[in-house]
């Protein structure tokens, strides 16, 4: 762990937090939870009950069943432990000059975190031997997300109740056929018989009011990947903006950002506020760290979406990128053709097509491009106004395939 | 905190049954039991989570009620139903009787005519054995049916209108799992003690493999799961998880193999991965790559 997150915001509010332990551990519980409270993270007071039960029947003198305690009562999801491995050696450990090294113990989004070891875990740039560490360690010091405004203006800069009814506009146009679950109500096309039996009982056995069963619309479904390599950063701002709205508004959504690795955000980005979402990017050390590798985040992607079941001809993929790729071109082109087979409609929104004369040189989107429905400006609020208005009236889109 | 640990007892208790559970799974497995809350259990697919329960029903002594899950389930497939058949044909003999309306009603509506469907069999079983009940893969069924979840996990109750609110006499243990294939409802994540199951380190594969599959050799057992983590790492689309190494060192077991050989790995590989792209990738670049890093030929 380098500087970056020794000097985290959160890591300093531990650090407060600690200072007002009174070794009465009641007391330093709750001072605990509210610090993950502070955090971002959601505990309740019958969590905290539950923590303080947990430690009284565990041996208190094994700090590592301490820590496997208190995780289980006072994280209730991968998020949750994010934030819970970042303040926890701070706040308990008693000899803070093991915290640089623990501080950032765990992984990304999807929580792999090696043998799961809790504090005998060791930091995620750990995990994975040679480049990845020393890809960690190099990009620690560089602007992070939450602090860098990009030209595009800061975050809250942006419109936000604009970008927000565009989303809504956008899920409306993109749903919605129909399924295949069935509903029971007073219309439909078919009988329900067991439903019609069951509301009849009451009249002996007479069939007196029939329920029908209907086919349920499906909602729209959403994968969206944003590319936020330093290339990107002019627009970071607004497309960031756009993926959280969409995240939050969208239902069936599904949310992650890249530049050399993936971090999936729907979670993140459905349950925070911006502001507080790029402050757990920093965390994940989502920074702004040079070159892009789509088709190995184009690989993790789509692996997310087939575990969280995003997929069939109802499902639009969305990337926004520019395409600046410095990975392998073979690697992409897989990752292209898998997110074709499980997507309906591919659209890759780049901020530079709208520039006259434009021609996709860069060699990911050349790569890329055949696998796309849809290529699409999406440089500013009124190229996204523009987008959905040719999704909501069926205009066709330029196709570049 | 009683004498002896507790936590190491229950995972040797696991461990007699072939399950080998690290130090905070255990731990939580522990808890639960104590504090009488339900567990679950997220991870990627294979990694043990269903197991997990088969595993402490096992060392329990108890009967493991599993409700799986799926889209579109119902109260009805999951709590209880009226046997609708027999009411009717109650109903009609008790008109044929000439039996007043008054008693008909409290006899259709009793415990006879209920159909226990695993949650409710779970908190009001038929018998004295202690129950685990697994509610597998918690995130196919639908968000709605998550409530349905709420007042059995809190309360160990279940309320039927027409008979009244059951609680159960035995609390059971409860263990949720879930794939993460959509995001579960905060009130069902307060209600449960929360774990992640990650891929298991090689040595814990090793232990889990060579409990499993005692008859392998060291150095097969050893092999395959290098060979796994290896593949875990590559581009795949499906990356195995134990089920599928235990069930590959099985095929590689009945096979004769001592250790791992190009031949075996190619006619077997359908056993491990389980998707056509991700053979394709194998046989067609990764495969050289994988022999060449344990120093073996690859078969002509």
């Amino acid at each position: 762990m380098g500087p970056a997150v020794a000097e985290h915001p959160l890591v300093r509010l531990a650090h407060r937090a600690r200072a007002q332990r009174t070794g009465d551990l009641p007391h330093d519980l709750a001072t605990f939870t509210g610090l993950l409270r502070a955090a971002g993270s959601k505990v309740s007071p019958a969590a905290t009950v539950q923590a303080l039960r947990a430690v009284s029947v565990i041996d208190l003198g094994q700090p590592r069943d301490f820590r496997a305690a208190l995780e289980c009562c006072l994280t209730s999801s991968t998020k949750d432990r994010a934030w819970f491995g970042t303040v926890y050696d701070v706040f308990w450990t008693a000899d803070l000059s093991v915290l640089p090294a623990q501080a950032g113990a765990d992984r990304d989004s999807a929580g792999a975190d090696g043998n799961g070891d809790g504090a005998a875990a060791p930091p995620a740039a750990a995990d994975r031997p040679g480049r990845d560490a020393t890809r960690t360690r190099r990009v620690a010091g560089r602007a992070t997300w939450s602090r860098h405004p990009g030209q595009g203006g800061t975050v809250a800069a942006q419109p936000r109740p604009e970008i927000d009814q565009l989303c809504r506009r956008l899920a409306r146009a993109l749903g919605s056929a129909p399924g295949r679950r069935l509903v029971t109500g007073p219309r439909g096309e078919t009988v329900d018989v067991r439903a019609s039996l069951r509301q009849n009982l009451r009249f002996g056995e007479e069939l007196l009011l029939l329920q029908r069963s209907s086919r349920r619309r499906d909602r729209p479904r959403i994968g969206v990947l944003c590319d936020v390599s330093s290339s990107m950063m002019p627009y970071a701002s607004l497309l960031l903006a756009f993926v959280h709205a969409l995240t939050r508004l969208v239902r069936h959504t599904e949310a992650a950002v890249f530049n050399v690795e993936l971090a999936v955000v729907t979670e993140v980005f459905r349950d925070s506020t911006l502001p507080q979402a790029l402050r757990w990017m920093d965390r994940q050390q989502a920074v702004l760290a040079g070159g892009t590798r789509i088709g190995h985040c184009l690989h993790q992607f789509t692996r997310h979406l087939e575990t969280c079941a995003v997929t069939g001809p109802a499902t639009i993929a969305l990337v926004l990128s520019d395409g600046w790729d410095v990975g392998d071109p073979d690697r992409l082109r897989d990752g292209m053709r898998r997110l074709r087979g499980q997507a309906g409609r591919v659209i890759w929104c780049d901020p530079h097509a709208a520039a006259a004369g434009y021609q996709p040189q860069v060699q990911g989107l050349r790569v890329a491009l055949p696998y796309v429905d849809d290529y699409l400006d999406f440089s500013s609020v009124r190229s996204l106004s523009e987008l959905v208005s040719r999704i909501e009236t069926g205009h066709p889109l330029r196709s570049s395939a | 905190m009683p004498e002896g640990d507790p936590v190491t007892e229950l995972s040797d208790r696991l461990a007699a049954t072939g399950y080998i559970a690290d130090r905070p799974l255990a731990m939580v497995l522990y808890l639960a039991g104590q504090l009488q809350s339900p567990v679950l259990l997220e991870g990627e697919p294979g990694v043990g989570k269903t197991a997990v329960a088969e595993a402490l029903a096992a060392t329990t002594g108890a009967r493991l009620v599993r409700l799986q899950c799926y889209e579109g389930l119902a109260a009805h497939h999951a709590l209880y139903e009226w046997d609708y058949t027999r009411q009717l044909l109650t109903i009609r003999m008790s008109e044929a009787r000439g039996e007043p309306g008054a008693a008909l009603e409290s006899s259709i509506f009793s415990e006879q005519f209920l159909i226990r469907r695993p949650l409710l069999e779970a908190i009001w079983p038929g018998d004295d054995r202690p129950v685990v009940l697994l509610i597998d893969e918690i995130d196919r069924a639908d968000e709605e049916f998550e409530a349905l979840l709420l007042e059995l996990l809190s309360q160990f109750q279940i309320t039927i209108p027409e008979i009244g609110t059951i609680t159960a006499a035995r609390r059971p243990a409860i263990i949720l799992t879930a794939n993460r294939s959509r995001a579960l409802s905060d009130a069902l994540r307060r209600r449960c003690l929360y774990h992640w199951m990650p891929f298991p380190g090689i040595d814990r594969e090793i232990a889990i493999l060579h409990a499993r599959q005692p008859g392998a050799t060291t150095l097969l057992v050893q092999q395959t799961c290098l060979f796994v983590d290896r593949i875990r790492a590559g581009y795949y689309r499906k990356a195995p998880g134990v089920s599928e190494t235990l069930d590959w060192l099985r095929a590689l077991t009945l096979l004769g193999a001592r250790q791992i050989e190009p031949g075996l790995v190619g006619e077997t590989i359908g056993v491990l991965l389980k998707d056509s792209e991700d053979v394709r990738l194998f046989t067609g670049q990764d495969h050289e790559r994988v022999y060449r890093e344990y120093g073996v030929r690859a078969a002509p």
